[in-house]
């Protein structure tokens, strides 16, 4: 079955891919860097669990830390499904790309 | 970087998050959002970081939307309890109307109050060091009594305490001259010409330390040279007219007959109202010392080197934050004393806070007419009582009214309703009031504004609402008392027994008519205070305004002396011709010149004495007159004669009767011909006058000696009699234009400056009385609305007795007694009370009313009428109806 996948979802899914495991915080910051567009936490929370309630990701309790007061961290994993939805995702616009007239 | 470690992100935003955000993901988003600060502050800006971190927590309360089950409970609470309310409300149309508009009438006179004290107790707060700088009140004391105490101080204090004193960081210096002498602003090639009261001289320090914000010009250096000159943008516009001023010329004159050219060097923005000083236009400081320089010595010493001497200087320190206030005013003093060669005198000095000189004791030489703090704080308490009284109603009619909620409860504690849910509801219900209160009072506030700031003057309508910190307390006042006030009706109408109510068995309990009881009777008190209060200020006002003051400033027109005498002449001869010319107007009964006004203070004082031993010296105030000056003011000689001729009398003295008394003269004749030592003549004392009351009611008679001289005088004098007002005025100012052009004609008439020495009392007078009716109002529909109740739920009892035969007039008398019952105890308790505290304002007066029996009864009177006359509009019309009707409703 093929769940639909926001902007902001992929672009999140994409870095979790990238990063291997990532939680919360360090998502915040490398989309700042790979972006250079702000965005609040709490967005990026909400985003983390939509897709872990589509299945996409999943997550477990992290260590606790004192840069954190002392609180675990959330870590999120992709899953198979997360995989090749973003696998899909991807192609599907690359395909479109390449058929896209190149301006000089 | 932080100073702290670890870093910890701002308490209010991680508060927000806890509250607000779901419940399962709290400690992840607060773990990440910790961790993110903690990068953003490493990067730099902790402000930023605590600005980024407060977005994310608002943020974060859009987890409400995925389900969070305490939050959708509590929505729901509320929306229930809203639902309820509001249909309470549309039951009792009539009630709830009533509460609402005296609430909101409460919290507009509360708001007005709170205003108006808050302004006046946060004078100079605008200032960003205001912590810092101090102004220095002077005291001289002979061993231990004080012989004289001003906000002013002597030339050389400031620079010789910065230099001497450790942890003095920088001082700055003022000279009033717009009060002290009339001053004239005109400009080259033109003859428009304007008297200027607020000129001032300044230290080039004082731009910075007032943190005076310049439009244009450097505010650091605005005032280093001689015959610079900065204005404020008002005056800008009126002097160019929208152009701009910088670099411009101005010229200065003054009735000392300095002249001055002086550059604008700087436009400051409009000096904030809410300041104890008041000024247009500053001149440097370095302009008098130029002028002294030309002058010579005696004009260097006087505004730069002098310990002692003229008390001419309003001076302001700025101390570092670790400064003991104490022990730099004792050293001050120290070094003071040193510079006095007399053994005997010493000076003190006090440092009073900027923020504070508003709210002190008001001393001579001070800008502004300083506030009474004792009677703020009775305003405050006025508003207060007034706001309580407001809510004294809504608890006697929610409690009254319980009867028909009672089945309400019943029913729904039987559907399971715990009591907890039920006072909540209550609580809610009052709370909700009082915020819809509120906003009816805030829009009545904003309507009668203008109404309001005639005696509660505060320059800016939402003055309180600029600043969150009373946006704070206003809302805290609005919660906490619509809580306060719910909370006992609440607890009533909570605790009703279901079966006991439902099954219809319900009497109010016997402690609750108590509890409203005694309300009513706090009501009725707090209103006769009131009155009171009215009364007593209302009749002293009338009283000092009414009494003889030994002198009749009637029909006495006043001129000040022109300050810009360069343009023709020297100054005698255009006095004198003045004189002349005045005297001989058929309209002008007496002509006088003089260095005091009727009705301001006398700044000059002399020292004077039979012997010449010093030990029996005595101090008297000083006023220098032309020979006709007692005429003028219609004061009564009581032996001797008057002065005949400035020449001929310049060695002789006329006293007034306290000043032999204080010499130790049995009687006024005794006195006539003695000599008298002033320290530097000898004087014959030629004549006696009647005390009168120089400045005001609200200060004793001083002793005082008048002497005479020709010249160095304020204000001409005129006693009108005859003509038409504008005939006489128009002849005076052709006169007065033909000797001294460039000068505005300005003129005032006697009576009315006596008078504006009341102004303050009226104002106060006029504020006591709008709050005593809109406090009679709110008790009026309070016991008129707690009437209706009693009388209908009684209505069956009427009823009965009707039908049994009795009149309605027994009927209505049966009713009211309670009330007047109550009343009369409210006025037993309330009246001495008042009476009290209205003495302890009244002895603040030398010359004041005595309380009469009026102050007893009519206050008291007063209330029983009123509230019998709300009380019978209801029971009346309950005698008047038909029993059948009473009777047939259950």
């Amino acid at each position: 079955m093929n769940q639909t996948l926001g902007a902001l979802e992929e672009l999140i899914l994409l870095l979790v891919l990238r990063e291997r495991e990532s939680y919360g915080a360090e998502l915040v910051k490398i989309y700042e860097e790979h972006t250079h567009k702000s965005i609040t936490l709490p967005a990026v929370v909400m985003v983390l669990k939509r897709l872990e309630k589509k299945k996409m990701l999943k997550s477990y309790t992290g260590d606790p830390s004192a840069q954190r007061g002392g609180r675990r961290k959330v870590m999120y994993e992709a899953t198979e499904l997360g995989y090749r939805s973003a696998e899909e995702a991807v192609k599907v616009k690359t395909q479109i790309w390449d058929m896209v007239p190149k301006m000089s | 970087m932080s100073d702290k470690n670890p870093i910890s992100p701002p308490k209010f935003s991680e508060w927000l998050v806890k509250r607000f955000c779901r419940k399962d993901y709290k400690d992840e988003v607060l773990g990440d959002l910790h961790e993110i600060y903690c990068w953003r502050v490493e990067e730099g800006h902790k402000a930023i970081a605590n600005l980024r971190y407060l977005l994310d927590a608002f943020s974060a309360i859009r987890f409400i939307r995925i389900q969070n089950k305490t939050t959708v409970k509590l929505n729901f609470l509320t929306m229930i309890s809203l639902k309820v309310t509001l249909r309470t409300f549309k039951k009792n149309k009539f009630s709830t109307a009533v509460n609402l508009f005296g609430l909101a009438c409460g919290f507009m006179v509360f708001l007005a109050i709170f205003q108006y004290v808050s302004f006046e107790k946060n004078y100079d707060a605008f200032n960003p060091n205001a912590d810092n700088i101090y102004r220095v009140n002077s005291r001289l004391l002979r061993d231990t009594t004080v012989s004289f105490e001003s906000a002013e101080s002597f030339a050389a204090l400031g620079k010789g305490i910065k230099d001497q004193v450790a942890n003095v960081q920088e001082y700055a210096k003022l000279y009033n001259i717009g009060v002290k002498n009339n001053c004239v602003i005109s400009f080259k090639n033109s003859d428009i010409s304007f008297i200027e009261k607020g000129v001032m001289f300044a230290t080039s320090a004082l731009p910075k330390m007032l943190s005076i914000s310049m439009l244009e010009g450097q505010s650091a250096s605005v005032l280093d040279d001689p015959y610079e000159v900065i204005i404020s943008k008002s005056i800008e516009k009126k002097y160019f007219n929208g152009a701009s001023g910088l670099g411009k010329t101005i010229v200065f004159d003054d009735d000392d007959l300095n002249h001055e050219v002086l550059t604008v060097s700087g436009v400051f923005e409009d000096f904030p109202g809410n300041s104890h000083l008041s000024f247009d236009i500053l001149i440097s400081f370095e302009t008098l010392r130029k002028r002294a320089n030309e002058n010579g010595v005696y004009g260097q010493a006087r505004f730069e080197d002098t310990w002692g001497g003229r008390y001419d200087f309003l001076t302001y320190l700025q101390l570092s934050p670790e400064a003991n206030v104490e022990s730099v005013a004792s050293q001050m003093g120290k070094i003071a004393t040193g510079h006095i060669t007399y053994p005997e005198y010493s000076y003190q000095f006090d440092l009073i806070p900027i923020k504070n000189v508003h709210t002190s004791a008001g001393l001579r030489g001070e800008v502004k007419t300083n506030v009474d703090l004792a009677k703020l704080n009775t305003l405050l308490l006025v508003g207060v009582f007034v706001l309580l009284l407001a809510w004294v109603n809504f608890i006697n009619l929610t409690t009254a009214n319980a009867l028909n909620r009672a089945k309400e409860t019943g029913v729904r504690k039987i559907l399971g309703g715990t009591r907890y849910q039920l006072l909540w509801q209550f609580l809610f219900e009052s709370v909700f009031t009082g915020v819809l209160a509120f906003i009816i009072g805030l829009i009545l506030f904003s309507f009668s504004f203008p109404f309001l700031n005639e005696f509660l003057p505060v320059s800016d309508k939402w003055y309180l609402f600029r600043d969150y910190t009373f946006i704070c307390w206003i809302l805290a006042i609005v919660f906490v008392s619509g809580g306060l006030a719910g909370v006992y009706p609440a607890l009533i109408l909570s605790g009703f027994k279901p079966i006991a109510v439902l099954k219809g068995v319900f009497k109010t309990s016997k402690k609750g008519l108590t509890v409203r009881k005694s309300l009513v009777v706090l009501q009725a008190g707090i209103s006769i205070f009131l009155i009171t209060g009215v009364l007593a200020v209302v009749s002293q006002v009338k009283y000092m305004i009414d009494e003889d003051l030994g002198m009749k400033p009637d029909q006495v027109l006043v001129i000040p002396i022109p300050g810009n005498l360069h343009s023709k002449g020297t100054t005698v001869d255009l006095e004198d011709q003045l004189k002349t010319a005045l005297s001989n107007k058929s309209f002008v009964s007496h002509f006088a010149a003089a260095n005091v006004v009727p009705g301001n203070f006398i700044r000059w004082g002399m020292n004077i004495n039979l012997t010449n031993d010093e030990e029996n010296e005595i101090q008297v105030q000083r006023v220098n007159v032309e020979f006709d000056y007692l005429d003028v003011l219609g004061i009564e000689l009581l032996a001797g004669r008057d002065f005949r001729n400035s020449t001929v009398d310049a060695e002789s003295v006329i006293l007034n009767e306290s000043a032999t008394r204080e010499l130790g003269f049995g009687n006024v004749e005794e006195a006539i011909g003695k000599r008298l030592y002033d320290g530097n003549d000898w004087l014959s004392i030629i004549g006696v006058i009647a005390d009168y009351h120089h400045e005001s009611l609200k200060s004793g008679v001083l002793p005082m000696a008048i002497k005479t001289r020709s010249r160095s005088f304020d204000h001409y004098f005129l006693k009108i009699e005859g003509g038409k007002r504008q005939d006489n005025l128009a002849a005076i100012e052709e006169v007065f234009r033909d000797l001294f052009p460039g000068n505005p004609f300005k003129y005032f008439f006697l009576n009315d400056h006596v008078l504006k020495n009341y102004e303050q009392e009226e104002r106060f007078g006029k504020s006591f009385g709008f709050f005593a009716i809109i406090a009679i109002l709110i008790s009026g529909i309070g016991l008129f609305s707690l009437s209706s109740f009693i009388t209908l739920s009684r209505s069956k009892e009427i009823g009965i007795r009707k039908v049994l035969g009795a009149r309605a007039k027994t009927i209505v008398n049966q009713l009211n007694k309670d009330f007047i019952i109550l009343v009369f105890l409210a006025t037993l308790i309330a009246t001495p009370l008042s009476i009290w505290a209205v003495e302890s304002w009244l002895n603040a007066f030398p010359y004041r009313i005595s309380l009469g029996l009026l102050f007893f009864i009519v206050p008291g009177l007063a209330i029983l009428l009123i509230s019998l006359a709300s009380v019978s509009i209801k029971t009346i019309s309950a005698s008047r109806a038909n029993p059948v009707n009473l009777l047939y409703r259950q």
